[in-house]
């Protein structure tokens, strides 16, 4: 193996897709160097879920590697309206009315309530845990807002970008936009960082999946509910990326 | 005077090891470097050439290829290496033509790069590929007997970045 020269063993790697190059990475040094390249050629993120990742990786080595950023439409929480409608969207394992077939569970901490459990609740209970749900979606909506109104980007060639939203600045007050300047600025930084990127990508909203979106916490929404009742407006922002 | 000019319908090629080999024109042809070495040398030669990289067993078998696939439409030019996820399908000839011991399957890749052929140096990075394919780090290292020398640390290290670009 160590007579195949570089070129070739970079050809032979550019078959692989990514969960065996994260595995060649750890066979030895001399494939980490040929396999690291290739792994964080092109990197997705969403705005909910894996900003720090790509704060990670700008702050090594890795970001001159990043040749494209691939920006997924964010799973955001779903308002609800209320309590009531909350409550009636919840499915979860166990429910007899909720088809088993269309609850995909995974293990770990994160595992999804049962029915039953959810049940046994008292009110108050059930209050505290909409409470919260609510708090994390306007957390969730805000961070997603400001990202819209405050993100550049800066096309390859050019020194400044656009503002993406220049229209929403405005109707920010001054205090809070220097708050969020500043948690922006982060991401502008970062993106900053990655010298040799050449595409900004975003993935289109039919591929969402609302698997996620239908998520918090233990519990489990009904998607059908979620569809009829809901409007996108966040989402929309996303989309405007 | 030679009158003749049409070209001769064998060549001769001379390996690593001072073998003398005949083959067909057109087979040999699937090698661009030989392909442009008897353009340069012009029709009427009956020259040798000399393969200084391969060795006759080697040779023997890229040949085989080359005769198999010597209707092959030339290779497609639109390259497109940007383009990530590339099928590591084989089809069934070349499949068992590459089963081979390690050894042979390198110096056939080797080959392959040095004599410029371009379809054959595919099967056999593909057949590499498809020898990492879903194996564990571990697994890999003892197809391929390779060593590791990383450090705990450094594993550790890679282990997290690797988190990082994790498509989820």
């Amino acid at each position: 193996m160590d007579r195949i020269p570089i070129e070739l063993l970079n050809e032979v790697l550019s078959y692989l897709d990514l969960p065996d190059l994260k595995r060649v990475r750890l066979i030895n040094p001399y494939f980490n160097a040929i396999a690291t390249p290739l792994y964080f050629r092109t990197i997705r993120f969403d705005l909910r879920h894996n900003l720090q990742r790509i704060i990670n990786i700008a702050s090594e080595e890795l970001a001159r590697h990043v040749r494209k950023l691939v920006l997924r439409m964010t799973p955001l929480l779903q308002e609800f309206g209320g309590f009531d409608t909350w409550e009636r969207s919840i499915a979860l394992p166990g429910d007899p009315d909720v088809d088993p077939s269309e609850v995909m569970d995974y293990d770990g901490d994160d595992s999804l309530m049962s029915y039953e459990e959810w049940s046994g609740l008292s009110d108050d209970k059930k209050m505290a845990l909409y409470n919260d749900y609510e708090a994390d979606r306007k957390k969730e909506k805000d961070l997603v807002q400001s990202l819209t109104s405050y993100l550049c980007f800066r096309k390859l060639g050019c020194v400044r970008g656009e503002r993406v939203h220049p229209k929403r600045t405005s109707m920010l007050t001054a205090d809070k936009q220097l708050d969020e300047a500043s948690a922006l600025k982060q991401l502008d930084e970062v993106i900053k960082k990655f010298s040799n990127l050449t595409m900004f990508e975003h993935e289109p909203g039919f591929l969402v999946n609302y698997e996620l979106s239908s998520r918090w916490r233990r519990l489990r929404f009904s998607l059908d509910i979620i569809v009829v009742e809901t409007f996108y407006k966040e989402n929309e922002d996303v989309e405007a990326l | 005077m030679a009158t003749s000019t049409e070209a001769p319908k064998t060549v001769t090629l001379t390996t690593s090891d001072n073998a003398d080999i005949q083959v067909e024109r057109e087979v040999a042809e699937r090698s661009i470097l030989i392909k442009n070495l008897l353009e340069d040398l012009g029709g009427d030669s009956n020259e040798a050439i000399p393969i200084p990289n391969v060795n006759e067993a080697v040779m023997k078998k890229v040949l085989e290829w080359c005769e198999q696939h010597r209707k092959d439409p030339p290779a497609s030019q639109d390259d497109d290496s940007d383009s990530r996820k590339k099928s590591t399908d084989i089809d069934e000839w070349d499949q068992k033509f590459m089963q081979v011991d390690q050894e042979m399957l390198f110096e056939i890749i080797l080959a392959a790069n040095y004599l410029d052929i371009k379809a054959l140096l595919d099967v056999g990075c593909k057949t590499v590929a498809n020898m990492i394919k879903g194996k564990s780090p571990d697994e890999i290292r003892k197809t391929f007997n390779i060593q590791n020398d990383f450090t705990p640390e450094e594993e550790d290290q890679i282990r997290r970045e690797n988190e990082w670009a994790e498509d989820r």
